[in-house]
């Protein structure tokens, strides 16, 4: 008997989304939880922290967005679409207060300039210190993109290190059910990382 | 344990697991998203989304109406043909519909956008009730000088000089607007829907802000604008107020009219454009840039320059000039109104000139009294409707808007 083939990542995007035009609530709530706090994270890191300006630049960003419903193809993954998005929105802020976000310099004290997501390890120079930082936003970028199941997996494997059958235990799943969990969200976390670090619109300031 | 490794892939010349691990670990944590936050954003966007998308018959409903746009008078079964005496329009649901020319109205799949940060504020607001939200943008005291008739496209505003921009949507019609408010509409270019806004004065002119606008109320007497143009008109009874429209190049003042000044580029390039549809318009050469005074007449284009120099030209009262007005039109109320009643407010619109065919056509225009609303379409849009209910057709030609009767035109 032949299992039924699970179904691609873009696949599930667009079923989300075909459902959301369909006037199905709950995909709404899918949407919602699975990629609101990703993209909170992805403004708040332009905005120097600002909570307010995150949370208004977000609602625009989100109404925008459901409002473009038609417009999605699927041809880029829904978080990413959502990031330029926002991206734009902060951009669009900015030109219109005519003053920019402060700079993220390669020399001065980092630490005075962002507020919200500094390296895990202190150390180092500003110019070391700027790019792990600019790497460690791409590694919870990469994060923020996968389902949550597979976020929670990677994070709860290879940052806190829980064992595999904790892993499967936390998931209610079978150590082997837990493993190929792992297995795919790594590779779906690698392939992320990848594409976002290729990404010229996410990377860069607005 | 350790998951199984006999597949695994190499990455960043690491076994996969071992580089996924460093970059964690270099990484850290993911920030918690403050959950109120959170919280709210979501309600926004599902008020939204409810709007949008969360009535499937509603949504059916859009969809259908996107596609009712009415070619000819019978088409889409938009009007109700005469009744007796009367006719009777029927409620159109939207202004987002659909809307051929002009291209305002182009957001048909999204009724009302926002733009940039507030703007889904807008959907929060009316949750919250308009008149908190009036209590926390206006300082105390302000009056309100203007009220919201139009919004499309992507509009914000500083509601009594706050700090805070709030995201106007077509909800916000009826609006008080606080003296020292600032409203701006997106450009093409600025990334969001270009606006279009239409407030109306309590001293009594009309206003139309195109694309790419920014204006500040500052007295119901007296606005300034920064960039983009403004369209003024006090309406053909010359009633309220005169208004005043401050500029780099000096502060218009209008005597009984329809005007539109502009302003376009910075420094060296800027110019302010004044275009006179009616009436007259003064430069009072007041202005930075060393204007002289000069008034302005129907017909008259003037160009003030960064240098302070003037080139007269001419401007037809209708025409593509004026299409970006027209499209921001606040839409008349024809409940109990005549069709010649209509007639001269869509002349007065457009600018065109009304001629009847015959007398019968005249006749019937003084006759036939109008019933429903066309509040939810656009003026180009309520043309054949109006008149295809009183049994009458037009025809545009060399800028006269021709009525005849239906069976004249046939």
């Amino acid at each position: 008997m032949e299992t039924p083939r699970r179904p691609r990542p873009d696949e599930e995007e667009r079923a989300l989304v075909a459902r959301m035009r369909s006037g199905d609530e709950s995909a709404f709530d899918d949407f919602a939880e699975r990629y609101l706090p990703g993209l909170h994270r992805f403004a708040l890191r332009r905005l120097d922290g600002d909570r307010e300006l995150a949370r208004d630049v977000v609602q625009t960003t989100m109404c925008n967005v459901i409002a473009k419903l038609d417009g999605y193809r699927g041809e880029a993954p829904l978080f990413t679409w959502l990031c330029a998005c926002c991206r734009n929105a902060i951009g669009g802020h900015f030109r219109r207060r005519d003053r920019r976000p402060r700079e993220v310099g390669l020399d001065g004290d980092l630490d005075g300039e962002l507020h919200t997501g500094p390296p895990a390890t202190a150390g180092g120079g500003p110019q070391e210190r700027l790019l792990r930082f600019e790497a460690g936003e791409l590694v919870h970028l990469a994060l923020d993109s996968l389902p949550p199941n597979y976020a929670r997996a990677v994070e709860w494997r290879y940052l806190e290190g829980a064992a595999v059958d904790e892993i499967a235990r936390r998931l209610g799943a079978t150590y082997k059910a837990a493993e190929s969990l792992l297995s795919r969200a790594r590779a779906a976390f690698r392939d992320a990382y990848e594409r976002l670090a290729a990404s010229p619109d996410l990377g860069a300031e607005p | 344990m350790t998951e199984n490794r006999g597949t695994e892939r190499e990455w960043l010349g690491l076994p996969e697991a071992e580089a996924v691990r460093r970059l964690l670990a270099q990484a850290g944590p993911r920030p918690a998203a403050p959950e109120d936050d959170l919280a709210a954003i979501t309600e926004a966007a599902r008020a939204e989304w409810r709007r949008l998308w969360g009535d499937r018959g509603e949504a059916a409903a859009r969809s259908e109406r996107r596609s009712e746009v009415p070619e000819t008078p019978e088409g889409g079964g938009a009007v109700a043909k005469q009744l007796g005496r009367g006719a009777a329009v029927p409620k159109r649901a939207g202004r987002d519909a659909a809307v051929p020319k002009p291209p305002v109205r182009s957001g048909a799949a999204r009724p009302a956008r926002r733009w940039l940060a507030l703007a889904a504020a807008a959907a929060v607001i009316a949750a919250l009730g308009v008149a908190w939200w009036a209590w926390r943008t206006s300082p105390m005291g302000a009056p309100a000088v203007a009220s919201v008739e139009v919004v499309t496209g992507d509009v914000l505003a500083w509601l009594g000089g706050s700090a805070l921009p709030v995201s106007l949507s077509p909800d916000a019609t009826g609006w008080a607007v606080a003296a020292g408010s600032t409203v701006e509409t997106a450009s093409a270019e600025g990334g969001g829907e270009p606006g279009r806004l239409a407030l109306s004065m309590t001293s009594g002119a009309s206003l139309r802000l195109d694309a790419g606008t920014r204006l500040c109320l500052a007295s119901a007497e007296r606005v300034e604008l920064t960039r983009g143009a403004v369209y003024v008109d006090r309406g053909a009874d010359r009633g309220g107020r005169p208004l005043a429209v401050a500029t780099p190049a000096g502060v218009f003042h209008e005597l009984g009219t329809q005007f539109e000044v502009r302003v376009e580029g910075d420094g060296a390039e800027a110019i302010t454009r004044l275009r006179v549809r009616e009436g007259r318009v003064a430069l009072d050469g007041g202005g930075a840039q060393g204007t002289a005074a000069v008034v302005a007449t129907a017909g008259e284009e003037l160009i003030v320059r960064a240098d302070g120099s003037l080139v007269h030209g001419e401007v037809a009262n209708h025409g593509p000039a004026w299409d970006w007005v027209v499209a921001t039109a606040p839409m008349l109320e024809i409940e109990g109104l005549t069709v010649r009643a209509f007639l001269d407010w869509i002349a007065r619109e457009t600018g065109l000139r009304i001629e009847f065919a015959d007398p019968d056509a005249a006749a019937l225009a003084d006759k036939v009294t109008l019933h429903g609303s066309i509040a939810h379409l656009t003026l180009p849009e309520a043309l054949d409707p109006v008149l295809s209910s009183a049994g009458l057709d037009h025809r545009v030609s060399d800028g006269t808007l021709v009525i005849l009767a239906e069976e004249d035109g046939r």
